[in-house]
């Protein structure tokens, strides 16, 4: 049978690429060492920011169980925090361990997207409420160990108290989870548009974006105006 | 159980014996100005990749199958410059294969191809590379059949664009 000709003149090409392009054995090299650098840092940044949170919640916490020995509300309280923080470090460390793993390029195509969309549905989902709730027991822990009265600790308004608590709690998980939406939208797109062999689903994801643009600028002033409110009742 | 080190020596030479594989997927999925970096990511996750290359399947076809993860994945976690849809007609001109080598039909086909949507472009990158229909199947994790139906389309397509009669058989 005759070769196809598309083949004849792909290897046509192929003889040209080669005349222009030079990369030897130490460039290879070279180019392990810079990557492997690059990569180990984005890493070694998110795994150190989560762990940091969770240490200084197990230190504050620790310093607060101490503080408050003798009120056993506060004890039970400081231990259920405890325990949650404890669980968050250890499903964070496994988060960050099958992270690396569906990163891991060489899976099929199909496979690495499945299962990258699995971590984006399901275990990082998790890890986003549990980074929320982290932050909100670093900030509660931080109070309880200034505001230490002979162990006990008052709250003028609980009704306040409970609002803001869970409006802290709100906002960082808000934040979060609308910074991870759209990477996770454009990879749902992605894999459709492999399953079907067409680009019209980021392609509308793409529009979407651009449509959607101006609320990010709202939003951004808004929280810029309402910060520099509260910096102002504060300095009054 | 010590986990067994990669020899890195090897690594680099099997890298640089198919280091053609590299140059094309740059040149079919990355912008100009990306290419260089896609170059190195790529390398990179071969490496990062290699302890889990276990010698049952050719060298060839497992870098095959990472610099097309790393390609198509990479570029779009990193928000590296693709080719879009809606670009595609306005890009002509940009195409480098098609400057440096307007008159010929091979630099036409490298411009067609660098056009097709990724799962095509995939598709007929590895049947232009001469993989079989179970490798191509094997890497992008599509059915044979799908990748039978696929070519087929994908080739007329070509062949008209490129005036190319049918071949004979």
């Amino acid at each position: 049978m005759k070769k196809d000709e598309l083949i004849h003149m792909w290897q046509e090409g192929n003889d040209r690429m080669y005349r222009d392009e030079k990369t030897d054995r130490d460039m290879i090299t070279q180019y392990l060492g810079e990557k492997t650098l690059k990569g180990n840092r984005s890493i070694n940044f998110n795994l150190v920011f989560y762990g940091a949170v969770q240490v200084a919640n197990i230190i504050m916490l620790s310093m607060n169980l101490a503080g408050y020995l003798n009120n056993p509300a506060m004890i039970w309280i400081l231990i259920s925090q405890l325990a949650i923080t404890i669980g968050a470090l250890v499903f964070g460390m496994d988060v960050f361990y099958k992270f690396r793993e569906i990163n891991n390029y060489s899976d099929t195509l199909q496979n690495l997207i499945r299962k990258q969309l699995w971590f984006y549905r399901r275990p990082y989902e998790v890890w986003l409420v549990l980074a929320s709730v982290s932050a909100i027991i670093l900030m509660t822990n931080v109070n309880l160990y200034i505001d230490n009265d002979n162990g006990s600790y008052v709250i003028n308004n609980k009704v306040m108290y409970v609002g803001v608590t869970l409006g802290a709690l709100l906002i960082i998980y808000g934040t979060q989870k609308a910074t991870s939406l759209l990477g996770l939208r454009r990879l749902k797109g992605y894999l459709a548009d492999l399953q079907q062999g067409a680009l019209d689903q980021s392609e509308r994801l793409e529009r979407s974006k651009r449509r959607h643009r101006w609320l990010w600028v709202v939003l951004f002033l808004l929280l810029t105006a309402s910060l520099i409110f509260g910096i102002l009742t504060a300095v009054k | 159980m010590s986990k067994q080190v990669p020899d890195k020596a090897y690594f680099v030479e099997m890298v640089y014996t198919h280091m053609g594989i590299i140059y094309k997927i740059c040149n079919l999925y990355a912008a100009e100005e990306d290419r260089d970096d896609l170059k190195q990511e790529i390398v990179y996750q071969l490496w990062k990749s290699y302890p889990t290359y276990r010698g049952d399947s050719k060298f060839q076809s497992w870098m095959y199958r990472v610099a097309l993860n790393t390609a198509m994945l990479g570029l779009r976690a990193r928000k590296m410059k693709y080719t879009r849809l809606s670009d595609q007609e306005l890009t002509i001109s940009e195409d480098p294969y098609e400057t440096l080598d307007n008159d010929t039909r091979v630099g036409q086909l490298y411009g067609r191809i660098s056009k097709l949507k990724d799962l095509d472009k995939t598709i007929i990158f590895l049947y232009l590379e001469q993989c079989s229909y179970d490798e191509i199947a094997e890497i992008t994790g599509i059915s044979i059949k799908n990748v039978s139906v696929r070519l087929v389309r994908i080739r007329e397509k070509l062949r008209a664009r490129l005036h190319i009669q049918n071949p004979v058989s």
